[in-house]
């Protein structure tokens, strides 16, 4: 098992680093780590920039997406149904896949043993022919070693970039209330996580505080750029929507499943369904009423 | 023993990093993952319903199934 993943990821990700150690100027190590993550992003970048929309516009529909909650809470595969129902009328898809999320660990897991093992010719036997060997391997940049831990610079500039990132991937406009525990748990975590990521760069070698910091970078671009598309500003702020303005939901009555635990909500969803009888189903509004 | 511990490695990734489940769960009210069950919840009804090893294999391959390239949809463990 374990040589299988040498063989697939180890030794790639080595052969590719080596080499551009070989051609970037001065054979210096951070330079070819900074080169290495751009690719990487670029090679996820369309996935990941389709992530980004589709939680925009998932985000758009969220009062439909909680009113579906409300009504089939205790009933998971009515709930996806319904789910799925809404984003075909509203065309959208949620476009976040869980592979790149791996593949990104993965990446970051096999980086640091590369950095560990990989900074002497005695590995040089893992190359492939077509690589040309590093002349020399240069590990000082800007007076930080690559291989040590940097106890101070680069954990903060990573903590401080993520911060930023986490901070500007929008919030959907109904989950602000206090009274969401996720959405409070979201508030804490954006303070909370650069912390941890402070304090885990500091432990590994500062070539992955360098991947970490220039993957934040690259990010927070692709976050901005989303952002601006969506006319949602730097920060990724949602305007506040007028309660008349919050859209409206239809629904089948006959996909009412009996045994569908009550919701404190609930009562006024179905109490609203029946007030809006129309011929093909039931209208609900998904308004807080005052 | 072993399919209980990694019942419990994927219940503590869901309440932290995933995003379906997880501390940033309210960023995606549609969920993250474009299957469902996401794929979290899938691999640990895999390895419930159908033991560790077999268990593991379904989630890999289900985790593969979730790519850019993919549709997404219903997709339980049979």
């Amino acid at each position: 098992m374990s040589a299988f993943f040498t063989t697939i990821l180890f030794i790639p990700i080595y052969n590719m680093l080596m080499y551009l150690v070989a051609v970037v100027p001065g054979h210096q190590v951070a330079l070819a780590i900074i080169a290495l993550t751009i690719i990487i992003r670029i090679i996820l970048l369309p996935s990941s920039l389709k992530a980004s929309k589709s939680t925009i516009e998932m985000q758009k529909i969220q009062p439909l997406l909680n009113a579906v909650k409300v009504k089939f809470k205790g009933d998971q595969m009515k709930q996806s149904q319904e789910m799925q129902r809404l984003f075909k009328e509203h065309k959208v898809s949620p476009y976040g896949s869980c592979l790149p999320l791996i593949v990104q660990m993965i990446v970051l897991i096999v980086f640091y043993r590369v950095i560990l093992i990989g900074f002497n010719s005695g590995h040089f036997n893992l190359l492939y022919s077509f690589i040309p060997k590093p002349a020399e391997i240069n590990l000082r940049f800007l007076g930080i070693n690559v291989s040590k831990p940097d106890l101070w610079l680069l954990p903060i500039l990573a903590g401080a970039l993520q911060f930023v990132q986490t901070k500007m991937m929008p919030q959907p406009p109904q989950s602000k209330g206090a009274n969401d525990p996720m959405a409070m748990m979201n508030k804490q975590m954006i303070y909370f996580f650069p912390l941890i990521t402070i304090f885990i760069a500091r432990a590994l070698p500062s070539g992955l505080a360098i991947y970490w910091v220039i993957t934040s970078a690259v990010m927070i671009l692709q976050q901005w750029y989303i952002n601006n598309q969506f006319k949602l500003g730097f920060w990724g702020k949602f305007p506040a929507v007028p309660i008349s303005e919050l859209p409206e939901y239809t629904i089948d009555t006959a996909s009412t499943s009996a045994g569908t635990e009550l919701h404190p909500e609930h009562e006024k969803i179905i109490e609203a369904d029946e007030k809006k009888i129309r011929a093909k189903g039931v209208e609900i509004t998904v308004r807080k009423r005052k | 023993m072993i399919k209980k511990i990694l019942i419990k490695i994927i219940e503590f990734y869901q309440k932290t990093l995933s995003p379906d489940h997880g501390w940033f769960s309210s960023r995606y009210p549609g969920g993250y993952c474009k299957y469902h069950p996401d794929c979290s919840e899938y691999c640990k009804q895999a390895i419930e319903k159908k033991g560790a090893a077999k268990g593991i294999a379904l989630g890999a391959w289900r985790v593969l199934r979730c790519n850019p390239w993919s549709a997404g949809g219903i997709d339980e463990v049979k």
